[in-house]
């Protein structure tokens, strides 16, 4: 017998069986056992390879495909300061800046691309380093009740919490700040340089914080906008609004006017075209209206994304339930840009037929952008309709309000003036 | 065997308790800790060595002899150690359907981070006689869990006519669920890839933007686990996609096995 099961096994005829078929010939395991037990030692193998390259080789390559792992600095930026609003959780932090709430674990970068978890703190990296540095027009931003006729000492540093697929900046948006070139302005030498222009130029009465998004560098705009405004001037921030109420009521404590980017008031627009939500932009509108700062809203009618007319008058209609109607609201025309470049320019017509509706619905300054000369950038009195502010372009041509009231009927119009 | 009884009974306590501490963490503000906690090496390495263990121990019984010696021990280790990865998408997710879309998730909870690893391990060792499902799921303990709770016995169609029509019933079930859910994949991964202007992908649909607690998924989830009060593991041999792709090969098994002259099945 035992002879027998040496033959079987195959000893000593040269190679000896792998040990698995000798067990098989030895009937220690069925043949079903041994195809189970090859099927999940490949199994478990692949698995072995796999979870060694992907987990500890390349630990969290995915983890979280909205923020960037491994990506912050190992040492914070010249002017960066511990950011605020974050809880910290061990060696891990969590921004309570925006909707988005990042989980940043060390050497994470935010969703924004500009605020990092360094050693266990939360840093901002968009701080004193602004990308761009212009003087525009106030009509520009556009803030058209704001000191008209005035202008803004406006600038951006790179970054940005949304991902809007029509973004007009998305040079500077969506990259991090370092990506792109970068002046050192700390906020104080911003206020002294915007005041020195100010003095040649008496005409240039705020700072703007605009083009990327203000809230990608919100401590710079705080810390700027107090140390400018102990110099006189004015601060303005232009925001698509997706941030926490607590950090706009401190925004809104220390600036003068607010404009957000109402972008749609379609959830699903929202989410897929701008990687946001809607309701965090229309708790932004209310908590705005409610503070001392002024606000205006612009509405960018994308063709049939968001150009829908029911829409669009549920959005008046919300507008002037929430923030009263003397909050004035821009439809802003939309020109083919960074990922949707498919669409055509809004249709005047449509841009029309919005202001149309929401005039309907009760509102009383209601304007159209990006469409110049048009008679819809000048400003009517609500009461007597006359001509009190006009416009081509960015330009006022003619401003007869005094006092912030209509010189003909003395209704008062709301805004600030002087 | 009485006193065995109760053991297994204490670890599928155990598995509710787990099920509703987890639930109350992850539902309040304090889920960032168990987030901590889990994304943690310490945590994912111990996860990484138990399952791997499992998986040995099958491969190589006699050598891994300590690992059968106390059931009950394992059962529960199991349980306690996968609860957070199994149970958090369940109370809290960035997407309407949990446990779906892990793939194209902007930011993954601990199961959507291990997904790539916890299902096909859980595949390769349901081939043994589904041990994954019976010995380390927590959500089947939680499941068995309220059958132990049943006095009286349960729902059965066993030794009743309907029971082959409700077999075939069960399959095409399963076998719906599973191309639904294969579909679903490449679908969620292509509107993730293309994210072009059109409306009404499945990404959008499912997507919610924000990671909140679904109360409807909360409350369908513990109506289905709770169903094993009537019927036993209602939930994982019917939707659970592990449970179903273990109950289809279990079957598909069977059906390969071949019979003997006389009829009899062979090994």
């Amino acid at each position: 017998m035992a002879r027998k099961r040496s033959k079987k096994s195959g000893e000593g005829k040269g190679e000896p069986l792998p040990k698995g078929i000798r067990a098989i010939l030895r009937k220690d395991i069925s043949r079903r056992e041994f195809i189970k037990k090859s099927i999940v030692g490949a199994g478990t193998l692949a698995l072995g390879v796999y979870s060694i390259d992907h987990y500890i080789l390349n630990r969290g390559r995915d983890l979280f495909s909205g923020i960037f792992n491994r990506d912050a600095p190992s040492t914070p930026p010249l002017f960066s300061r511990e950011a605020e609003f974050y809880v910290k959780k061990g060696n891990m932090v969590q921004c309570k800046l925006c909707p988005f709430e990042c989980i940043l674990g060390e050497g994470d970068r935010g969703h924004c691309r500009t605020r990092a978890n360094i050693n266990g703190k939360l840093y901002t990296l968009a701080y004193g380093n602004p990308c761009t540095i212009h003087i525009d027009p106030i009509e520009k931003k556009p803030l058209f009740h704001f000191l008209p006729k005035t202008k803004a000492f406006s600038l951006a540093v790179g970054g940005c919490n949304l991902r809007c697929m029509y973004c007009q900046n998305w040079e500077i948006s969506q990259v991090k700040p370092e990506s792109v070139e970068e002046y050192e302005l700390p906020p104080e030498r911003l206020a002294e340089a915007a005041s020195q222009t100010h003095q040649k130029d008496n005409s240039i009465k705020t700072i703007a914080y605009t083009y990327s998004e203000p809230v990608a560098f919100y401590e710079y705009v705080l810390d700027s906008a107090r140390a400018s405004s102990n110099r006189g001037l004015k601060n303005v921030i232009i925001t698509s609004g997706y941030i926490n109420k607590k950090p706009l009521l401190k925004w809104a404590g220390v600036v003068d006017a607010i404009k957000i980017d109402l972008k749609g008031f379609n959830e699903k627009f929202y989410r897929k075209i701008n990687g946001a939500e809607l309701e965090g932009v229309l708790r932004s509108i209310k908590t705005v209206a409610k503070s001392r700062a002024f606000l205006e809203v612009v509405n960018l009618v994308v063709p049939t994304l968001n150009d829908n007319y029911d829409e669009l008058r549920q959005m008046a209609s919300w507008l002037r339930h929430n923030i009263g109607k003397d909050t004035p609201l821009h439809f802003s025309r939309f020109y083919p840009n960074y990922r949707l470049r498919n669409l055509p320019p809004t249709p005047i017509n449509t841009l029309r037929k919005a202001r149309e509706i929401a005039l309907d619905e009760g509102l009383h300054y209601v304007y159209i952008g990006n469409v110049p000369h048009d008679t819809y950038e000048n400003t009517y009195c609500p009461k007597c309709k006359a001509l009190l502010i006009e416009r081509i372009g960015y330009f006022v041509k003619k401003n007869v309000i005094k006092n912030g009231r209509c010189p003909y009927c003395g209704t008062k119009i709301n805004g600030v003036w002087s | 065997m009485k006193r065995l009884r109760m053991e297994g009974k204490l670890v599928l306590r155990l598995a509710l308790f787990l099920y509703v501490l987890i639930g109350i963490i992850v539902v309040s503000d304090y889920y960032i800790y168990l987030y901590n906690i889990t994304f943690s090496p310490v945590y994912i390495y111990i996860v990484f060595f138990i399952v791997f263990l499992a998986l040995l121990a099958y491969l190589f019984r006699r050598r891994f002899s300590f690992f059968f010696r106390y059931p009950l021990i394992r059962k529960a280790v199991y349980v306690t150690v996968l609860a957070p990865v199994l149970i958090t998408p369940l109370f809290r997710c960035w997407f309407r359907v949990p446990y779906v879309a892990c793939h194209v998730c902007p930011r993954k909870c601990i199961f959507g981070y291990m997904r790539p690893f916890i299902v096909p391990s859980s595949v390769l060792l349901n081939v043994n006689s589904r041990s994954w499902c019976y010995n380390a799921c927590s959500v089947g303990a939680v499941s068995d869990s309220f059958t132990s709770m049943r006095k009286r016995g349960y729902l059965s169609l066993r030794g009743t006519r309907s029971r082959r029509a409700v077999r075939i019933i069960g399959i095409a079930l399963a076998t719906v669920i599973i191309a639904v859910l294969t579909y679903i994949y490449f679908a969620l991964a292509h509107a993730r890839a293309n994210p072009g202007v059109s409306r009404g992908d499945i990404f959008t649909a499912l997507y919610k933007g924000s990671y909140s607690v679904n109360p409807v998924i909360i409350a369908a989830a513990t109506i289905l686990l709770a169903g094993a009060f009537f019927i036993p593991r209602l939930w994982c041999d019917n939707l659970c996609p592990i449970g179903i792709i273990a109950r289809l090969s279990l079957y598909s098994e069977r059906l390969l096995r071949r019979r003997n002259k006389d009829g009899q099945k062979k090994k």
